[in-house]
């Protein structure tokens, strides 16, 4: 595996669309800040700057992960890999860990980015304890993103169809976090009634698993500087990282691949 | 014998469809296997077998005497190059850092052997060009190099000559032929390009159907194709009726030409024909192509 993942972390370096990503994240991060700068009349603290080109993570990476990825099959490399490699275990954990730190890069990078010049723009109410504890659950979710992206590449077997796949459910994550980060911010009254649009109960757990379970969800708590339940994310994110995996070498351990 | 690989009643479905039903293939050490057969008779499919891309329904095979179902099959495999279907390479990276992918995969701890092994396949004025860039036939190239990264034993070549222009495909010739005698490296290349697979092969292998229908040395092959008088005649009618006279196996090709498969006495033979009439316009000696025995054995179609 060692020999894999040398050879994939050569070919990341070498990688245009690994740059492209990271320098369109960056761009959207510039966007969001002028944005925020220019179009609010209300003065924005910087905690609600720092995140927020995370909103887009989803979708970037999953057009960086699967063309990535998918090279190997367009390409016909993966074929020399098989015939080499000492079982497709290693095969499966090789790619998961090169769009793992691919994705880590680029999230540390943004984030960086975003806090450092955002410092002169915003008014600076981050205490670094936070800003520390908060990257955190965001590393989780890089690398949640990177398994659950790389996997799905690799059981489509082909770079046209993982892009389909892969953007599809990049945008679902985003439109589901929309919808359950809705249900979940309105308040249990409204002006002193009931509000009937509240979500209590059994049905909130579920929203808020819902909500932790997706990468996008947990970007939209990290924006609003906000995260309600850490440690669930952090289960969550580990759990998103185990059954992808698992799935991913089970379920690639028997494709036949053209 | 020893075999590089054999093959012993391999079956692949798909979808109820049978790809390889039963193949029984001998491939010797040190040989060069030209491996034939029509569109979907099932040569890539067990390429993939060899290659580990996809697993057998049925049946087995051993690659230097290791069976598939071995976990040695692996260092058996690392014996092995290949290319299937396309040069796998790729196009954002120059040459020698495609060799360098393949040289990391296989672990090798030094890249030394990259400028010589551009060398052996003709593209050292190129190993800073992208790969994207190359011609078809610079493409099949570097597939090769990339395939004998490791110095492999054992070489798969699936339609290795697909897109060469005349000049490489003699270059491509050339350097089979080399490595096989050189490095003494095993070469299983399946080609619809008949003609040139027969000046390199030494052994043969008919597939039809996923079935083995003929498997046997160059020898055995020359031995067995029939040899024939090519005949360009005013009348082949009349031909007809003299051969027939003379109890001689013909096949008439067009309405002047006739190929006649027997040691026959041309004096004779045109003498007999004058007499009908018949003017005899040349003759030429011809060996049984190696497409024309293939459909022979086949029952027709092209390989």
């Amino acid at each position: 595996m060692i020999k894999l993942l040398k050879a994939d972390l050569i070919r990341l370096s070498k990688s245009s669309s690994f740059y492209l990503s990271l320098i369109a994240m960056l761009g959207l991060s510039v966007a969001f800040m002028a944005m925020q700068a220019t179009a609010m009349d209300y003065t924005v603290p910087l905690s609600r700057v720092i995140f927020l080109p995370m909103s887009m993570y989803g979708a970037a990476m999953a057009a960086f992960v699967s063309i990535f990825v998918g090279t190997d099959f367009s390409e016909g490399f993966i074929r020399n890999k098989l015939l080499i490699t000492e079982n497709r275990y290693s095969l499966v954990f090789s790619q998961i860990l090169v769009s793992c730190l691919a994705c880590l890069v680029v999230y540390t990078v943004v984030t960086a980015f975003t806090a450092g010049l955002g410092c002169f723009f915003f008014e600076n109410n981050v205490d670094t304890v936070t800003l520390i504890r908060f990257y955190c659950i965001g590393v989780g979710m890089c690398l949640a993103t990177g398994c659950l992206f790389s996997v799905i590449t690799l059981l489509c077997g082909n770079k046209t169809q993982a892009i389909i796949w892969c953007m599809a459910l990049a945008f679902g994550m985003l439109f589901l976090a929309m919808h359950t980060n809705g249900k979940l911010v309105q308040p249990e009254y409204k002006d002193g009634a009931l509000n009937p649009h509240y979500v209590g109960g059994l049905r909130r757990t579920a929203y808020g698993i819902l909500h932790d379970l997706n990468p996008c969800g947990q970007a939209a708590q990290l924006s609003t500087w906000e995260v309600w339940h850490p440690i669930r994310v952090f289960v969550c994110n580990l759990m998103a990282i185990a059954v992808s995996t698992a799935l991913g070498c089970l379920l690639f351990d028997k494709k036949e691949i053209k | 014998m020893e075999y590089a690989l054999q093959t012993d009643g391999l079956t692949k479905c798909f979808r109820g469809f049978r790809a390889l039903d039963g193949l029984a293939m001998h491939v010797p050490k040190g040989s060069i296997y030209g491996f034939v057969g029509r569109n979907g008779a099932g040569k890539t499919t067990l390429f993939r077998l060899i290659c580990g891309m996809q697993r057998p329904t049925s049946g087995s095979f051993e690659l230097f005497g290791i069976s598939n179902g071995s976990k040695d099959i692996v260092n058996a495999r690392r014996r092995t190059g290949a290319i299937i279907e396309t040069p796998a390479l790729y196009g954002n990276m120059t040459a020698a850092q495609n060799l360098k992918q393949q040289a990391l995969i296989r672990g090798l701890p030094a890249f030394d052997g990259i400028p010589g092994l551009l060398k052996l396949v003709g593209l050292e004025y190129a190993g800073n060009k992208k790969a994207k860039d190359f011609s078809l036939g610079m493409k099949q190239r570097l597939g090769i190099a990339i395939a004998l990264v490791g110095e492999p034993d054992f070489l798969v070549l699936d339609e290795p000559v697909n897109g060469l222009d005349p000049q490489g495909i003699v270059e491509m010739r050339e350097l089979l032929l080399k490595l096989n005698r050189e490095r003494q490296i095993t070469i299983l290349i399946s080609s619809h390009i008949l003609d040139e697979l027969s000046r390199v092969a030494t052994c043969y292998g008919f597939i039809d159907r996923g079935h083995m229908i003929k498997e046997l040395s160059a020898e055995e092959l020359d031995a067995t194709r029939k040899k024939s008088v090519r005949m360009e005649v005013t009348d082949t009618a009349v031909l007809a009726r003299v051969l027939d006279g003379l109890q001689i196996q013909y096949r008439i090709v067009s309405e002047s030409v006739a190929d006649v498969y027997a040691h026959i006495n041309v004096t004779q033979l045109v003498l007999a024909l004058a007499e009908e009439g018949c003017e005899v316009l040349s003759t030429e000696a011809r060996d049984e192509s190696l497409q024309t025995y293939f459909m022979a054995l086949a029952g027709g179609g092209e390989p």
